[in-house]
């Protein structure tokens, strides 16, 4: 045990500046002493327990809103907290040189996260917005919305790359990404989340249903976007080159319930199930494309989940 | 003996007071404190738009600034746009500013921000902005660590150069063409673009 104890110690070492962004040692330390917390709660009672129940995507549309099924299920299994997945919403644009190294801090959270959990907990969407992103134009595929703009405008935004965590402790540069991150993965949320998504591609519609079960009462907003991953377009790079096959990832492409999506409201032990659907433009690839549904308020994003469109 | 001691400390007062952490380097050279450097308008081949930039995607050597220390400097930088009549706005079209960790849309005549400057490393100073007419903008970049300050002019041109500003012992004249690209054998009244032997085109007037 003291063995142990040295051992989560020495891993749990304060990172340096240089260290950020990396695999970190104080980042696994951090999360196993976690999970061997919540491993080591014996004597708490079987519906007490916290139980670690792995979200899961449901599909959704923009034009139609229908909530259907609001049902208190006291016979239902016991809802419990979960795993609180994380959002993380990046500010980026073609033209901004630096904004590759936020993709490239990504992928990297999202394999530590991975390893650690054996989970995708990291969602990522990649707003093209502000000046320094592109409108298409000639023959420059472009990855700007006027959606991505108006999240730009309401945040304030005067750089990128940027980006929120969970939409908790304000909007943050890419430095301080894991460590909010970290702090992120280890919360535990009331809410689960269960996309269903299916699409017509002659029709190009998605049709989304959207199952939340709430452990305590939520009240909040339920969210939804389309993003798109496997775009290859022009980017500028670090070296300051252009990189006319960037490979762009999880690229934001339109919101499905609007810009700040529906009010929710629901009592502890509620299951709902809210059904969308959503058009889908003729450019975008079907099976690269991405449902991301989260709850949010004003403690930040309470729970995000995320499902491929062509399941 | 004593004024040997004084002079001594004198010489390592200016040799301490004259070291430099950092300096600017345009085009792979170093640049004096506080110098110019002067950037013609070109034409964008990615997005066809006319562009001044000081690190533009087809030339590595633009501007850059460079930690000559083996430690990394917290820097503080603060751009600010002295004159600008290549657009109607001050801080003109599409103009932004990268140094340190992002990219920084420029809509004010000044813009600050602080970053890290890694040990030995140096780091893209780009600015940029897309002329909207003839003319120039003026802009003072100013880095400040350690105590010290470190600043580049950056000149921005459209549309206003003499070839006799553009040529040196060095640089000279390879072909003259109209602007919608007609080769002439040489440079005709008004506006035309001028082909120079160190590959760059510019925009030239003569009147």
């Amino acid at each position: 045990m003291i063995h142990t104890i040295k051992i989560i110690s020495q891993l749990a070492k304060p990172l340096t500046p240089s260290q950020q962004g990396r695999v970190r040692g104080g980042w696994v330390a951090a999360l196993f002493a976690f999970l061997l917390l919540l491993a080591s709660c014996n004597g708490i009672p079987e519906d007490e327990r916290l139980i670690y129940v792995e979200p899961t995507a449901a599909p959704q549309t923009p034009e139609s809103t229908e909530t259907t099924d609001t049902i208190e299920t006291p016979d239902t299994p016991q809802i419990v907290q979960t795993l609180r997945y994380v959002l993380i919403e990046d500010f980026t644009g073609q033209r901004c040189v630096n904004c590759p190294n936020a993709a490239t801090e990504i992928e990297q959270l999202k394999d530590d996260v991975k390893t650690l959990l054996n989970v995708d907990a990291i969602i990522a969407v990649g707003i093209h917005s502000g000046p320094l992103a592109l409108y298409s134009r000639g023959n420059i595929l472009g990855l700007r919305t006027e959606e991505g703009d108006a999240y730009y405008d309401h945040w304030g935004i005067e750089q990128e790359p940027i980006g929120y965590i969970n939409r908790r402790g304000g909007i943050s540069t890419v430095d301080k990404w894991s460590t909010l991150v970290r702090e992120a993965i280890q919360q535990l949320s009331d809410v689960h989340l269960s996309l269903d998504v299916s699409s017509d591609a002659e029709a190009r519609k998605a049709e989304i249903s959207l199952e939340i079960a709430n452990a305590a009462a939520t009240d909040g907003y339920v969210q939804l976007w389309i993003t798109e991953n496997n775009i290859t377009a022009l980017q500028m790079m670090p070296d300051g080159s252009a990189n006319q096959t960037y490979l762009h990832q999880h690229v934001f492409r339109r919101t499905v319930n609007g810009l700040w999506g529906d009010a929710y409201k629901a009592e502890a032990g509620v299951r709902d199930t809210l059904t969308y659907s959503c058009e889908l433009d003729e450019a975008w690839v079907l099976e690269n494309l991405n449902v991301v549904a989260f709850v949010y308020n004003n403690d930040g994003v309470q729970q995000v989940t995320e499902a491929k469109l062509n399941q | 003996m004593k004024r040997v001691l004084t002079t001594l400390t004198l010489l390592c007062t200016l040799f301490v007071l004259h070291a430099q952490d950092c300096v600017f380097q345009f085009e792979g050279k170093n640049l004096d404190n506080g110098a110019t450097v002067t950037i013609y308008a070109e034409e964008d081949p990615l997005f066809g738009w006319l562009i001044c930039d000081t690190n533009p995607s087809n030339d590595p050597n633009g501007l850059f600034l460079l930690n000559k220390t083996s430690k990394e400097l917290s820097c503080s930088a603060t751009i600010s746009i002295q004159s600008n009549t290549l657009s109607n706005t001050i801080a003109g079209d599409d103009t932004q500013w990268c140094m340190g960790t992002d990219c920084m849309p420029i809509k004010t005549a000044t813009k600050s921000k602080d970053f890290k400057l890694p040990a030995n490393a140096k780091i893209m100073t780009k600015f940029e902005t897309s002329p909207t007419k003839d003319g120039e903008m003026l802009t003072k970049l100013e880095v400040r660590t350690g105590g010290k300050t470190y600043t580049v002019n950056i000149r921005f041109v459209n549309g206003q150069d003499h070839v006799a500003e553009l040529t040196t012992a060095a640089v000279h004249v390879v072909e003259y063409y109209t602007l919608d690209g007609r080769k002439v054998n040489e440079q005709p009244h008004g506006v035309s673009l001028v082909k120079l032997s160190n590959g760059q085109v510019r925009k030239v007037i003569k009147r």
